[in-house]
């Protein structure tokens, strides 16, 4: 191999390097900037046998609908071996009931893995006197015997879009560092 | 005062000062115990020790000590192994085994002996082994070999299993029942009448755990009667799952209650059934079927559960005897599971219930051990109650309870006033090279401790009491002494 040859290699070698980078970048930029549509807003649920969670909003035009996204750990909720093998399980553990009402699934649910956690996630509608029906995803996720459980709720049906802005979310550092800050023993 | 006088005065105070503090270290007692070591002596007051066996260092739940002739015999179920040791070796054979059931006989509560070792289903920690015995006679069965002994035990979380042990040494299968269950537990069997309350998880229903209710009368022939759950829990429902059960405890025909427990750490239910209604009532899973033989129920704090729920029937009240009405009260012991290391969590503990007027129980009165009395926050593992024990036998039934709080051992609880029980000892077995460690998360990393974790306690007619470990530390066969042991009734030993 002649010097100019070698030259040329190391020029594409290093264009490739800063190109991914570069993406690189862009990527984590945008994912920074996923992160930033959701505000922390006050948990806003009474106080039930599990400790606070985490509340966040995200309105448009950063998501397609006003969003709002709970998140709760359950340390040793969850079935340590099966996880979150089925639908009832995220009726077992999840949250939907502290929106009162009465919530029905709209759909089967479907496998999901989010932060390296696997487990499910569903539609509902939630019905409440005197109140307009909203509706929510219902997400469980296992972290070895702990369960990560999610809501995303809006007063319209949930767009792809803001369910997808939900999944990244969830899957950014800003939860799965409190989640793996506390949580999987 | 002279330079003399002043010197002596202060070796005075000084000796004193020393004494204060000597005697100040033996009143805390296990206060100044920041966390336990090999070696270390047993932590105890009023109980002591009689024998110990390390049960092959396997995770126990559940010992059933049932008398066969003049021999003692305790079957200990087991979780699945640990990470370390999936498979522990049983030394009476030289292989590896997946845990299972451990047969000791406690003839001598000096020196017991293993006999054998049923192995359990393959898999770890909960995910495995064999948790539940309950043991009866077939003589005392409507249809049992009267030659036999039975042990029905939990096969992992999938099946339930009957076992001849007429010969301890030599058990032999004789039925298997379930298949594919989503979960199995904390079961309960009528000796006299054979009837049992298997804790299952059957296919439909939307929790891991309700009961399967048998006719084990002949126990080679299981007969379903039917599922039960709460309403919420059977297939076909939605919504918000009702919390599941841990264990239920019957009286029988004659007291034609049984008491049921549902959660571990978290929204706690007391629920009382009519035996009578349950056996003989519709059987169809409907809402209204299902709250037909409900006689009384108890939502307790959320933030506890009810792993046990034992009735202590019906007591004198001393304080009430001069009252015309109610000086006999129905109580109902109710002990919270701890589940996660290091108080993580709301204090677990006992609950002692006024069931009196069955539709409307209520908590009259509490005990857990003393946080501070051993620091046992910062001990490692769990710290809280797990389970009593659940002979009726007369030696200790309405006077002494033995409640295991994990790293705070076993506790002996005076409950001859259940709206005051008081602590009267306690028994800290030490840990050894076989006790598991306990971890918990700390900024993302484990933080591991390690700690003996009492798990579940039984006593037998002799007056022995025997506390299991679920961190791998084996069997401590105890007795009591000094004024527990007085209030037993018991000889002085």
């Amino acid at each position: 191999m002649n010097a100019r040859a070698l030259a040329i290699g190391w020029m594409l070698t290093a264009a490739l390097l800063l190109g991914a980078a570069a993406l690189d970048r862009s990527a984590s930029g945008e994912r920074a900037g996923a992160e930033l549509a959701w505000s922390e807003v006050a948990w806003p649920f009474l106080t039930d046998a599990w400790p606070a969670g985490r509340a966040f909003s995200c309105a448009p035009p950063a998501c397609a609908e006003k969003v709002d996204l709970y998140l709760r750990l359950k340390l040793g909720f969850c079935n340590c071996y099966s996880g979150v093998a089925d639908d009832d399980e995220i009726d077992r553990v999840g949250d939907l009931a502290l929106l009162g009402g009465e919530y029905r699934a709209e759909a089967v649910g479907r496998p999901l893995e989010l932060g390296g956690l696997s487990g499910r996630v569903r539609r509902f509608s939630v019905a409440q006197f005197n109140q307009p029906r909203r509706h929510a995803i219902g997400i469980a996720l296992a972290n070895r015997c702990d369960a990560l459980v999610a809501m995303v709720v809006s007063e319209r049906e949930l767009s792809p879009s803001s369910e997808e802005a939900a999944f990244a979310f969830i899957d950014g550092g800003r939860v799965m560092d409190w989640v793996r800050r506390f949580s999987g023993s | 005062m002279s330079a003399r006088s002043l010197t002596h005065e202060a070796g005075i105070i000084s000796r004193r000062y020393a004494i204060c503090i000597l005697l100040s270290s033996l009143a805390a007692g296990p206060a100044l115990a920041q966390s336990q070591k090999i070696g270390d002596a047993p932590e105890a007051q009023n109980m002591r020790l009689v024998g110990h066996h390390d049960l092959q260092a396997r995770s126990a739940y559940q010992p059933t000590i049932h008398r066969q002739g003049e021999r003692w015999i305790a079957y200990i179920g087991h979780h699945g192994g640990t990470d370390a040791v999936p498979k522990p070796n049983n030394p009476l054979t030289g292989q590896p085994k997946f845990n299972g059931t451990s047969i000791v006989d406690v003839t001598d509560p000096m020196k017991p002996k293993y006999l054998f070792h049923i192995p359990g289903l393959e898999g770890k920690y909960e995910g495995g082994g064999g948790q539940m015995t309950r043991v009866c006679d077939g003589k005392t069965l409507p249809k049992g070999d009267v030659n036999a002994v039975y042990l029905l035990r939990t096969f992992g979380g999938k099946e339930h299993e009957i076992w001849n042990v007429a010969d301890p040494a030599a058990p032999k299968l004789v039925v298997r029942i379930g298949e594919k269950l989503k979960d199995t537990h904390k079961s309960w069997w009528e000796c006299d009448t054979g009837i049992a309350y298997l804790v299952s998880g059957v296919e439909g229903w939307r929790t891991r755990r309700m009961t399967e209710v048998y006719d084990l009368g002949d126990p080679a022939r299981p007969v379903k009667i039917r599922d039960f759950g709460r309403p919420g829990q059977q297939p076909g429902t939605a919504g918000a799952v009702p919390t599941e059960l841990h264990g239920p405890i019957s009286t029988g025909p004659k007291g034609n209650r049984i008491y049921y427990g549902y959660g571990t750490n978290k929204g706690g239910v007391l629920q009382i059934i009519d035996r009578e209604k349950l056996l003989k009532g519709p059987t169809a899973p409907t809402p209204e079927n299902l709250l037909y033989p409900e006689v009384g129920r108890l939502e307790l704090l959320p933030l506890t559960g009810a792993h046990t729920t034992f009735p202590l029937g019906n007591m004198k009240i001393a304080e009430f005897a001069r009252d015309k009405l109610g000086h006999e009260r129905d109580i109902v012991m109710i002990v919270n599971e701890s589940l996660i290391n290091e108080c993580q969590e709301p204090r677990q503990m006992v609950w002692f219930v006024d069931v009196t007027v069955e539709s409307k129980p209520m908590v009259i009165s509490s005990y857990t051990a003393a946080e501070a009395s051993g620091n046992f926050c910062q001990r490692g593992g769990r710290f809280g109650a797990h389970s009593s024990n659940e002979s009726m036998a007369p030696v200790f039934y309405k006077k002494l309870v033995f409640i295991t709080f994990f790293n705070a051992g076993v506790r002996a609880v005076d409950v001859r006033d259940p709206y005051h029980p008081s602590e009267v000892g306690y028994f800290i077995p030490a840990i050894t090279a076989a006790t598991d460690k306990r971890c918990v998360k700390v900024d993302g990393q484990d933080r591991c401790k390690v700690a003996i974790q009492s798990n579940n306690v039984e006593t037998d007619e002799r007056g022995y009491i025997y506390v299991v470990d679920r961190a791998n530390t084996g069997l401590h066969i105890l007795e009591v002494t000094g004024e527990a042991r007085a209030i037993a009734g018991l000889a002085p030993n």
